[in-house]
């Protein structure tokens, strides 16, 4: 409204000056050419008398003849004076008692201008001429009353120039109104999409992050003023990073599109849904309390269940829906977001689809969630370091090889435990990117070592989600031929658990693995609910029994029996055996007893960064030799 | 459809009458009452025609041309949607 006002003014403003203009101009111009034409009508009559006057014995016009010239020109109020040096000589058509009143107010005239003008006597304007007479002396003055009707005409014109410029500027004003109401129009359309753009996502069209937050703050204004309660969803698709990876970013869009549609459908008209970014959905829904909102939660895991067919592939998405509710478990729109990412979390954990936020899970999981942000981040920056821990063989105690262990030092948290964020990278979907980093830096580093003159094999572990990937092999291909390592010098271990979904497909890219000439280690052995079955179905080098077994096997005979028993599985597999966790003197020497192959644990050392390990290792050969 | 019923909701606001009822109480004036105001017949009548039908527009506050131009003094930024 402020612009249209502007826009408005400045036309009307525009208009009005034109119009003053121009008006003013015409006036002038007009009143003066109507003037101009009498007096030279004036001069001409007084130019044709002073003629006349010239004729011979004619000195002093007659009084009879101005009668007639008055008639011919039908100038019946008009007057002559004949003056002689600015004096009246003779007057006709006047009274003679007002003579003197003439001549002062002619001398006057003569005074302002030259030979004819206008001239106010006792209030009656008068046009007058002067022309010369032959005699030098004299000069004929003709007066004529400047007649009402020229007045009345001058001030109907006056009028109408007035009245015209009244309408004239009525409809400027309507004209401007209209185009400052069309400009305004299309400048508040053109608004209109540009704050559309900025509050809406791209790709679905639903409303993103901004707009979500303004609506959460009206809603619980309302809800505040109204004592109700409602409901935020957060949302998020399980292994949609595997999809964008393994079918391409434009399945990934169509996708979220048939998501958000759906998710359209299976809520309310006053619900509103956001996209606040990648696979990250929120529900708002006001005046809902908590069985609407776990009806409305179950409503949108029924709608996902269906296969989305994009393009001719389908694919199943399952979701998780975090719930928290106002105001049960948070008062302000922040609490509410953060404890509906809590929920998620929660959701995606127990794998329920859908879970409201539990205060008791708090604590841990707002950690969780700040270390998952950080993670990614770690993760980005290469952050992430490689530690080693040394494996050595019984027969000679040489280190026969290191396993690589990713290590996560938090810039506040401290030491984050493998245990604790390599399940969360899992989680996130960047457990492969993880991996490679890992790789790549245990290469690196084995470079640096073989410079020193040490060459063990290198042990690095795989996640279950990286053999469910079929693009893997030929990443790590690729890494071992970048860094031109010898493949046969890296093992990998794998859980045996990581075994149990899918083994033809794991089957298949160890096979992959295997034919580069990767070797393969079994870590946990003896955990993982194994059927032994793919024992034979895959080519295993070496078995890793679990330190669960080797801890208490000095005071558990039960204990003790499986770690023989394996280690005889082992050998009879053609298998190198590897006993974990080893910490004293007692336990390694049982175990040599056993005939295990090969020992790792606290009792060498620790897990090491690469400085300190090659620091270890000079001084560990220094001893045997 | 839409656009008859528009032409009978009134959309003139209660301060945009009240100046149309004074502006158009002078106008009949200069143009009609006080002849002498303006000697010029046709240009008092013309201003006498758009005094009255100017505030016949104030009685019934729905302006024609307010229609057009989509403008409402009646509610304010009513037609913003």
């Amino acid at each position: 409204m402020h612009l249209r006002t502007q826009i408005l003014l400045s036309i009307l403003g525009i208009t009005f000056l034109a119009q003053a203009v121009f008006g003013l101009l015409a006036y002038r111009q007009i009143t003066e050419s109507r003037g101009d034409q009498l007096t030279i009508f004036l001069q001409y009559l007084t130019r044709e008398i002073a003629e006349r006057l010239t004729l011979p014995g004619n000195k002093y016009v007659s009084e009879i003849y101005l009668e007639e010239l008055r008639q011919k020109f039908s100038t019946p109020e008009s007057i002559l004076i004949v003056q002689k040096n600015n004096l009246i000589e003779y007057i006709a058509g006047y009274n003679e008692e007002h003579v003197s009143d003439i001549s002062e107010h002619l001398i006057k005239a003569y005074a302002d201008s030259d030979k004819h003008g206008l001239v106010d006597i006792h209030g009656i304007q008068y046009y007058w001429a002067v022309s010369q007479l032959p005699d030098k002396d004299y000069q004929l003055v003709m007066l004529q009353p400047a007649a009402n009707e020229e007045i009345a005409i001058a001030s109907t014109l006056r009028m109408r120039l007035m009245t015209s410029g009244f309408i004239i500027l009525w409809i400027a004003v309507w004209i401007s109104l209209l185009l400052s109401s069309k400009i305004s129009r299309q400048l508040d359309e053109k608004n209109d999409q540009l704050k559309h753009l900025a509050l809406h996502d791209n790709l679905t069209g639903l409303p993103n992050r901004t707009l979500l937050s303004d609506r959460l703050d009206q809603v619980l204004s309302q809800s505040q003023r109204n004592n109700q309660s409602f409901a935020l969803f957060l949302m998020d698709l399980d292994r949609f990073k595997e999809v964008n990876d393994t079918l391409g970013h434009h399945f990934g869009d169509e996708l979220l599109k048939m998501v958000s549609s759906r998710l359209l459908q299976s809520v309310r008209d006053e619900d509103s849904i956001a996209r606040l970014g990648g696979d990250e959905f929120a529900v708002l829904l006001p005046q809902t309390d908590f069985v609407g909102a776990k009806n409305c939660a179950k409503r949108i895991l029924d709608s996902m269940e269906a296969p989305f067919c994009i393009n001719g592939v389908s694919t199943e998405s399952n979701i998780s829906i975090g719930i928290a509710l106002y105001p049960d478990h948070g008062e302000s729109t922040d609490v509410l977001m953060q404890y509906a990412d809590v929920a998620m979390y929660q959701a995606k954990k127990s794998r329920s689809g859908h879970a409201a936020y539990n205060p008791g899970q708090n604590k841990h999981s707002l950690r969780r969630l700040r270390l998952m942000n950080d993670l990614r981040d770690a993760v980005e920056q290469n952050k992430i370091n490689v530690h080693y821990q040394p494996i050595v063989n019984t027969s000679q105690q040489h280190v026969i090889s290191v396993e690589a262990l990713a290590r996560w030092q938090h810039h506040e948290l401290g030491n984050i435990p493998p245990d604790e964020f390599i399940p969360m990278a899992e989680q996130m979907g960047i457990i492969r990117i993880l991996t490679l980093q890992v790789f790549e830096q245990a290469l690196r580093d084995y470079q640096h070592w073989s410079e020193q003159g040490f060459n063990p094999a290198i042990n690095i572990n795989l996640s279950t989600y990286c053999l469910q990937d079929l693009s893997f092999p030929e990443e790590i291909t690729s890494i071992i031929k970048n860094h031109n390592f010898d493949a046969t010098k890296i093992e990998l271990e794998i859980t045996e658990s990581s075994l149990m979904h899918d083994l033809s497909r794991v089957g298949k890219i160890l096979e992959q693995l295997n034919n580069i000439g990767l070797k393969l280690a079994i870590d946990d052995f003896g955990t993982g609910f194994s059927s032994l079955n793919y024992l034979k179905k895959i080519a295993v080098d070496t078995l890793k029994i679990d330190r669960s077994f080797i801890f208490d096997m000095d005071s558990k005979s039960s204990d003790k029996a499986i770690v023989k028993t394996i280690i005889e599985l082992g050998h009879n597999l053609n298998c190198r055996v590897v006993a974990e966790g080893v910490e004293n003197q007692t336990i390694l020497d049982e175990l040599v007893l056993l005939n295990v192959d090969a020992i790792q644990g606290f009792f060498y050392s620790k897990p090491l960064s690469t400085d300190d390990f090659i620091n270890w290792s000079a001084e560990y050969n220094r001893e045997m030799s | 459809m839409n656009k008859t019923k528009n032409y009978m909701t009134k959309n003139i606001g209660r301060l945009d009458q009240v100046i149309r009822i004074c502006a158009s109480l002078s106008l009949i004036y200069i143009g009609i009452i006080d002849a002498n105001f303006i000697a010029d017949p046709l240009s008092s009548n013309i201003i006498g025609v758009v005094g009255v039908l100017n505030l016949i527009i104030a009685l019934t506050r729905v302006c024609p041309l307010y229609i057009f131009v989509d403008i409402n003094t009646l509610k304010g930024k009513k037609n913003k949607t």
